[in-house]
């Protein structure tokens, strides 16, 4: 069967028009993966009954979303990072955040790249210029975007992040499947959900009904 | 049928076996020995043009993805024989170990056609995918005008973001793409 130079032509044509920045590099496609899993914690709380709300450091509302492309400081004012401000009725307030440190029951700290927090803690982080504590995210979530597979190193190294948080709510998300990283992570029963695409919208479906019943636990375990 | 490489490795491995072949994206029984899969060498230039395509547009770690899970392998499991390599010597007689049988994992590498397959899912992955990601993003977080935003603190040239009406060139190439991508699965 000859090779069907059209089909070859039409990938080039495809990509001919330009390809943005935000695909360009391998970090930056893994930055839009960690918004879109933000996406759907926000997404979660919502169908739970949650007001959510967008602000940056100073707490002031915000309509456009500055988000950090490598880990940092809960408390930093470099730019005017985002938080999402998730609000159950008659509940501790909690809030959502991409790529802060939080530190580990080692004392050493950690860079989660989703993670849901009590805001009261992140109200005491900001003024005094500390880190959340190993307990206190509700979710915390590890991002993968990889068009290859997941390296089983990243599925050890989130078993290490288990014993250092905790592995509730702790889960490791991947756009894409890796057998071997699946038996691992199951083997150690932490949380998981692989080939979170859009191609496969039931994985993120599934995601977000396990985020909802995080919610659901919280406001039943701390409802005023 | 689902996307993954294991499903669809298995899935093709399930038709072989029932002589069924792909056909417009469907499956239509053939008699035996009327198999006209791609053959090896052909899948291996479809790999070799698509990845210089990828690179020269400066999308070379799409290309570095997919070429780290193909050194990796696949895994496989052997059950073998954990005694037949040492004889034991019995009164002077030599025989042959009873060992027990035993799992085993070994890696093989890919065939050319399981790795053509491999460029075509981190071709989805990478570029079909993402603008429905955007799209997505921006519909959970009900952010009508606003922009999401990525800054890099350390090389600001490297902050990149996005609004919803810009997202039209970029879900234009995912849609295009997706599309030959789905002919040149047709062909495997």
């Amino acid at each position: 069967m000859p090779i069907r130079q059209d089909l070859l032509d039409e990938v080039d044509a495809a990509l001919g028009s330009g390809v943005t920045t935000n695909y360009s590099t391998a970090s930056a496609a893994n930055d839009l993966f960690e918004g879109y899993v933000f996406s759907l914690v926000i997404a979660a709380a919502r169908a739970e009954g949650a007001q959510v709300s967008f602000e940056d450091v100073n707490e002031a509302a915000v309509t456009s979303l500055v988000f950090r492309t490598s880990p940092g400081f809960i408390y930093s004012r470099v730019q005017p990072y985002t938080h999402a401000r998730i609000a159950f009725p008659r509940c501790p307030e909690l809030e959502a955040h991409i790529g802060v440190f939080v530190g580990g029951r080692s004392g050493v700290l950690h860079e989660c790249d989703v993670a849901v927090i009590d805001r009261r803690e992140a109200q005491i982080c900001r003024a005094e210029g500390v880190h959340p504590r190993s307990g206190k995210p509700l979710v915390t979530l590890e991002c993968k975007f990889h068009t290859g597979t997941l390296q089983l190193g990243q599925a050890r190294s989130f078993l290490g992040l288990t014993a250092e948080l905790t592995k509730n709510n702790l889960f490791l998300v991947t756009n894409n499947s890796s057998e071997t990283a699946e038996k691992m992570v199951t083997y150690h029963k932490a949380e998981w959900e692989f080939r979170l695409d859009l191609i496969n919208p039931d994985i993120a479906s599934n995601l977000r009904s396990r985020l909802a019943r995080a919610f659901r636990n919280f406001k039943a375990t701390r409802r005023i | 049928l689902s996307r993954t490489l294991a499903d669809r490795l298995n899935f093709l491995s399930w038709a072989r076996e029932l002589e069924l072949q792909p056909f417009s994206g469907a499956f239509s029984r053939r008699t035996k020995g009327e198999w006209m899969a791609i053959s090896e060498s052909d899948a291996h230039e479809y790999q070799i043009a698509l990845n210089k395509i990828l690179t020269d547009h400066g999308l070379s770690w799409i290309v570095e993805q997919a070429n780290e899970r193909i050194a990796l392998g696949k895994t496989v499991s052997k059950q073998l024989s954990t005694g037949g390599l040492f004889p034991e010597v019995v009164g002077g007689e030599v025989r042959r170990g009873r060992g027990r049988m035993a799992d085993f994992l070994a890696t093989e590498p890919f065939n050319e056609v399981e790795k053509l397959v491999i460029v075509l899912d981190a071709l989805d992955l990478g570029l079909v995918s993402p603008p429905k990601m955007q799209q997505q993003t921006l519909e959970n977080i009900a952010l009508d005008a606003g922009e999401v935003r990525f800054v890099d603190e350390a090389a600001p040239s490297r902050s990149h973001g996005y609004r919803l009406d810009d997202l039209g060139p970029s879900a234009h190439i995912g849609t295009a793409l997706g599309e030959v991508v789905s002919k040149l699965r047709d062909l495997l």
